[in-house]
């Protein structure tokens, strides 16, 4: 009961009661960027720059976010904790700057798409048939790498010109509106069998890319927000269990397939990556040499060997992470990532429309299971599927993509927070408004 | 790279740390108390999560109001967001949405029959599919479903002053963005 006093409600409301946690976090940064200045001889223009933009960035971003929407400042305090540990992470490896400062631009603009999600999060869901319009031209987007293909194993990517993007983490937080619309209607299978239609053959293109990494995510969220807008336990149940006897099938039969060589060799790896006999194995060695030999307190910012790592900046960012900053940072930097499903969870279960809840549920959900998926692939727990660590990993289209689901969420805490302000003017007979 | 950046870069490994999580421990701490008052709120739920209600006139003419969340289903089954025994209802027989000035009814298994000139608007979702036409009704009318006869009252008046707390909390301009709502 406590918890809803005028006094401890003001002192919630107030701006400085995130003040502490930001503050910790630009200290973070600024300490960060201005060791990485000093590095290489002489000061380092990139780094003492971002030493000074990165806090104020944050800041200015926290008071700009707080004048136009009622959102959770928490999450976006601990997002923008882990852009900025993606931006140091890729200085401090890759000892390239042109990787950090791209970082660094992308995560600008995602800030601009986390400000346009929060706006349609806030909304009402869309129409229906502008989504069901929407859901061709959307698969057509899909299939785009079958026709610009680019020189990756894995054919999900899309080259026009000097632009390169990946299809798949554009269309997520997309797919998760469009099964937020669908699941939160009641009507039943004849209102949702559009949406599962929409979403089967979305997994369908990643199976023929092949890119399984997303494949997992999309068939995740699909089940994960179908079992929660409809409580159907059952087909739940039954599509989890038919898709565990389809990968089984899948596995059988995936030698015997040429298409699928690539995927092939990637699991006879993970396997058995100190073998020697693939040539891709040593990633996987290597990223594992990394991660212990950061110890307890990590090698020291800029002083570790991870960079020998191929594609340590985006598919081995953990184990750079891991190996720069020890690994209680690195689970502490996991328990921001769970802290922020906690969080998008509240923020899901407090919401007061089938809509939002489910809107926000499938962003955070889907944030965790592509963590998860690269956490345990970067440990050797699973096969490694190219998925990035949303936020950190570099890649513009991951963070964008990343950025715009965490808006969305932002936008549902933003409505919550006026039932709430309703809920408490109710509760205490404004008694608390007006002091 | 100079001793002097290897032995500064050892060192701060454990201001980092320390940093690190103090982060997570405030935002975990805030979270908490996130958690307990979200968790008040929702047990207050009779106070605050009823925006509207349904007075509800049975066969026998007894009367009852049923406080409704902002949406869910209607009917006789223990499943539905609002269970109404008694009243003839089908096991799901409606869904609502309250709107702004107005309610959606949805009918799924039953039928929803409005009295006449009460009804706002009438929504066909496909020709030819008359159970699943939308209609929408505007409060303080009635409408009748299984037995019973139903009215729509709003309980809550969305009226959202801008208080000096809210523009400290959340900026003028959506303070007054909220106050043109």
């Amino acid at each position: 009961m406590a918890g809803i006093t005028p006094e401890v409600y003001r002192k919630k409301m107030s701006r400085a009661y995130e003040l502490p946690l930001v503050y910790m976090v630009m200290l973070f940064q600024f300490v960060c960027m201005l060791l990485l200045a000093f590095r290489d001889g002489p000061v380092e223009t990139f780094s003492l720059t971002m030493s000074v933009c990165l806090p104020i960035g944050t800041y200015l971003g926290l008071k700009i976010l707080s004048r136009l929407f009622y959102a959770d400042r928490c999450i976006y305090i601990l997002v923008a904790f882990l852009c900025s540990l993606g931006i140091i992470l890729l200085r401090a490896v890759l000892k390239k700057e042109t990787d950090a400062s791209e970082q660094s631009f992308f995560v600008g603009i995602g800030f601009v798409f986390m400000l346009i999600g929060a706006f349609v999060g806030s909304r009402s869901a869309m129409n229906e048939k502008f989504l069901h319009t929407v859901m061709p031209v959307c698969l057509g987007v899909m299939c785009l790498p079958f026709i610009f293909k680019t020189s990756s194993a894995a054919n999900n990517w899309v080259r026009i010109g000097s632009i390169q993007f990946q299809p798949s983490e554009i269309m997520k937080p997309v797919l998760i509106v469009m099964l937020a619309k669908g699941f939160s209607d009641k009507s039943g299978w004849r209102k949702w069998a559009a949406y599962v239609v929409f979403s089967v053959l979305a997994c369908g293109i990643l199976f023929m890319q092949p890119d399984l990494g997303s494949l997992f995510i999309f068939f995740f969220i699909t089940v994960g927000m179908f079992y929660i807008g409809t409580g159907n336990w059952k087909t739940t149940l039954f599509v989890l269990l038919l898709a565990a006897g389809g990968v089984g099938v899948f596995l059988s039969i995936l030698d015997k397939v040429p298409a699928f060589e690539y995927l092939a060799s990637r699991i006879a790896i993970w396997k058995n990556p100190w073998s020697g006999e693939y040539e891709n194995s040593r990633q996987i060695v290597q990223g594992l040499i990394s991660i212990a030999s950061g110890g307890y307190f990590g090698a020291g910012l800029g002083l570790g060997s991870a960079d020998r790592v191929a594609v340590v900046s985006s598919d081995y960012i953990f184990a750079a992470l891991a190996e720069e900053f020890g690994t209680p940072f690195s689970i502490l930097v996991l328990g921001v990532y769970l802290l922020i499903l906690i969080r998008g969870t509240m923020i899901a279960m407090n919401a007061r429309s089938r809509y939002h809840a489910l809107l926000a549920f499938g962003c955070v959900f889907a944030l965790t299971i592509q963590m998860l998926l690269i956490v345990c692939g970067n440990l050797h727990i699973l096969p490694l599927t190219g998925v990035t660590l949303p936020f950190v990993s570099a890649g513009g289209s991951s963070i964008l993509a990343s950025m715009t689901m965490i808006g969305l969420v932002l936008g549902v805490s933003g409505v919550n927070a006026e039932d709430e302000y309703d809920d408490l003017m109710r509760i205490s007979n404004g008694e608390w408004r007006d002091e | 790279m100079s001793d002097l950046y290897e032995s500064a870069a050892l060192v701060l490994r454990f201001l980092f740390l320390i940093l690190g999580a103090g982060i997570f421990l405030r935002a975990a701490w805030e979270t908490a108390i996130d958690s307990s008052r979200a968790r008040f709120l929702r047990q207050a739920e009779e106070k605050t999560g009823a925006i509207a209600y349904f007075s509800v006139i049975d066969a026998r003419g007894r009367k009852s109001v049923v406080p409704l969340p902002r949406e869910g289903t209607v009917g006789a089954q223990w499943k539905c967001d609002v269970k109404i025994g008694g009243a003839g209802l089908k096991k799901k027989h409606f869904y609502y949405e309250i709107i702004d000035g107005g309610i959606v009814i949805t009918p799924l298994d039953g039928e929803v029959k409005p009295t006449v000139n009460d009804i706002m608007e009438v929504k066909k979702e496909e020709e030819g599919v008359g159970p699943y036409d939308k209609k929408t009704f505007r409060p303080g009318r009635t409408f009748s479903a299984g037995s019973a006869q139903f009215k729509y009252v709003v309980n809550r008046i969305h009226v959202k002053p801008v208080s000096p707390a809210l523009k400290r909390a959340y900026g003028s301009i959506t303070a007054k963005l909220l106050q043109k709502k």
